[in-house]
């Protein structure tokens, strides 16, 4: 689509350079410094309060920052008023203007741009066929489902060409299956347009599916800034290890090296192997965290060398897989993923002893 | 099929008070269409005389003309002060704003008499006497509360990202306002300047002290007019009229805007 090809050229990068704001007492975001690559789709991820959506305001000009600066295209935007930094947001509750019509709705940037009515109408039509919702120029947003709704914030941002499109959780309202599509659909968007998209959410799922990189933010800090494949599998710190998905905690102390791999005591005392981080090396005795995700635990015969032994206390079925939750001797947690692709051995009962193995490369050193 | 005897007693409460609120607007309108030279109700006979002795009476219709231009000039008046403030109280954040809110909002728990000499005698200590411009200061006071409540519930009823979106769409703060903020606070800003309106149009105990002959309102000289002669069917015939011009106002608003809208502030 040529008009929104248009706004593709002009995609801009954005940078926050040692981003600080506080509300009263209470520090909302603090010294953040991150980068979006012109066209990438960035999306900060972290629990409620997080500052996650105060990072976003900053961004958009609605939240003056107490320190740090904002960059947008290398150019700094502290002091730019929010109307002249050229911008899309398609806020939570997409916010369309009731009184106005999706038409009117869609061309409200431009007429405010004062942009040739011809243009307006071509530029809007353009818009609203790209998000598939021709021939419901003259409804009211009332009468749109939440996911027309959607297609209409989103219509009414494109249409003027915005270097950056922020969302603030623009899937939060919708209902799961709607939210499933509407994920592919605005990823694909995104893509064909070229857009520089800084993605607000709490759903690690969707952060996962629909970014080119992730921020995990927590309390105001930055905790991992990286690509879906790398903040799931290798987890900077137990808070991302925990907020992503599911994720088993083993505690130990150093036992050894056996090549790549580090060996390690277990609170219950077996010996079990864990991927040593490049550059660090703890020495023998040094008490260390390992996190390893629940579907790359395996079952193994008992007697097995290098396994971890528990009891397995209850089995929950979900449909495409069973969820075993074990008890290591020493008390530990732990939630082993088993896809449903034939029926589990009848030795796999709760109350019953098992053991579980896994790939060292499957199991992440933490810093403690 | 059984009826909740609740709902019956409801239905029968819900009329009781209507009846309570109307039936004396009932007799009033009533005595207008009597033929009797006495105000009496049930009226013996009925007839149109009434009507044509109050509107061919220039007293009356002087009045009534001074009442409707002194209600719309408040209306004006108080929903240009209104408007403003509620900008001001909703989306500012400044000290003594909430004594500023109760300030302006003060003049609904004033009573009227004492406002009206209050009036009376700043006019007359600043020279000032009784111009028609203080009069319709005074009204503006008394019903600049109105407007400023309606406004006010809408405002903060309004979501925050509709301006914020429209600013980030491009709109500048005029336009914002303009074509955001403003469509949205219309159902506000028209309750209350209705409700300005009649406050304006049937004010007493103000008008009272700041009227002269010539600036005279409805209400007033139907007042002096009930103190110096007997309840007489031309002032039911007036306040006929007077009810008559109401209902219309209430009429032509419904076939805008739906009286529906109005009272639920447009809650869409």
């Amino acid at each position: 689509m040529s008009g929104a090809g248009a706004s593709a050229e002009r995609s801009a990068d954005v940078e926050l350079r040692g981003l600080h704001k506080r509300y009263g007492g209470v520090v909302a975001v603090e010294s953040l410094d991150l980068r979006a690559e012109p066209g990438e789709f960035v999306s900060l991820l972290g629990p409620s309060g997080c500052g996650k959506t105060t990072t976003l305001r900053a961004i958009a000009g609605l939240t003056p920052p107490d320190g740090g600066l904002v960059i947008i295209g290398g150019r700094v935007m502290n002091d730019v008023p929010v109307h002249r930094r050229g911008l899309g947001l398609v806020p939570q509750n997409y916010a369309l203007f009731p009184h106005m019509t999706v038409m009117e709705n869609v061309t409200f940037g431009l007429r405010m741009r004062r942009t040739a009515p011809a243009d307006v109408e071509r530029k809007a039509l353009e818009a609203l066929g790209t998000v598939q919702l021709a021939g419901l120029e003259d409804r009211y947003p009332r009468q749109l489902s939440g996911g027309q709704q959607q297609r209409v914030a989103l219509a009414r941002c494109l249409v003027v060409g915005p270097t950056v499109l922020l969302l603030d959780e623009p899937l939060g309202a919708l209902d799961k299956k709607l939210r499933e599509a509407m994920q592919v659909e605005l990823k694909s968007l995104q893509r064909q347009v070229g857009i520089t998209t800084i993605f607000v959410t709490h759903d690690q799922e969707e952060a996962l599916t629909m970014s080119d990189r992730i921020a995990v933010m927590h309390r105001g800090r930055l905790q991992q800034f990286a690509t879906p494949q790398e903040i799931y599998e290798a987890p900077r710190n137990r808070f991302v290890a925990e907020f992503i998905g599911v994720c088993n905690f083993l505690e130990g102390r150093v036992a050894g090296r056996d090549g790549a791999a580090l060996l390690v005591r277990t609170n219950g005392g077996d010996l079990v192997s864990i991927s040593a981080p490049e550059g660090r090396s703890p020495g023998e005795g040094t008490r260390v965290v390992a996190a390893i995700r629940p579907e790359k635990l395996h079952f193994r015969s008992p007697g097995a060398a290098g396994t971890l032994r528990a009891r397995l206390e209850t089995l929950v079925y979900v449909g495409t897989a069973v969820h075993f939750h074990l008890r290591t001797a020493s008390g530990e947690r732990l939630i082993v993923y088993r896809q449903n692709d034939s029926a589990p051995p009848p030795a796999l009962a709760p109350g019953a002893d098992v053991q579980v193995t896994w790939e060292p490369s499957a199991a992440r050193l933490l810093p403690e | 099929m059984r009826r909740d005897p609740w709902a019956l007693a409801l239905r029968v409460y819900c009329g009781l008070v209507l009846a309570f609120l109307s039936l004396p607007i009932v007799v009033a309108v009533g005595v207008a269409f009597g033929s009797d030279r006495i105000a009496r109700f049930p009226p013996t006979g009925l007839s149109l005389q009434w009507f044509g002795v109050a509107l061919s009476s220039r007293t009356f219709l002087g009045a009534l003309g001074n009442s409707v231009v002194l209600a719309a000039f408040t209306t004006v008046l108080t929903t240009l002060l209104a408007l403003p403030a509620s900008v001001a109280l909703v989306r500012r954040r400044f000290p003594g704003q909430h004594a500023l809110e109760a300030f302006l909002l003060s003049p609904l728990s004033l009573p009227g008499v004492l406002y009206g000499v209050s009036m009376l005698l700043f006019l007359g200590a600043g020279g000032f006497g009784l111009a028609w411009w203080g009069l319709l200061a005074a009204h503006a006071v008394i019903a600049v509360p109105y407007v400023l409540r309606t406004t006010l519930a809408v405002y903060r009823g309004m979501d925050r990202g509709l301006e914020e979106t429209a600013a980030v769409l491009g709109a500048n703060p005029w336009q914002t306002f303009r074509h955001v903020t403003l469509p949205l606070l219309r159902p506000g800003l028209v309750a209350g300047g209705l409700f300005a309106f009649l406050t304006s149009f049937d004010n007493v105990p103000v008008s009272i002290f700041l009227t002269t002959a010539r600036t005279t309102t409805l209400p007033v000289t139907i007042m002096s007019y009930l103190v110096n002669q007997d309840f007489d069917p031309i002032v039911g015939a007036i306040s006929a009229v007077q009810v008559g011009l109401v209902v219309g106002l209430l009429l032509a608003l419904d076939r805008v805007y739906g009286v529906a809208q109005i009272t639920s502030f447009g809650g869409q």
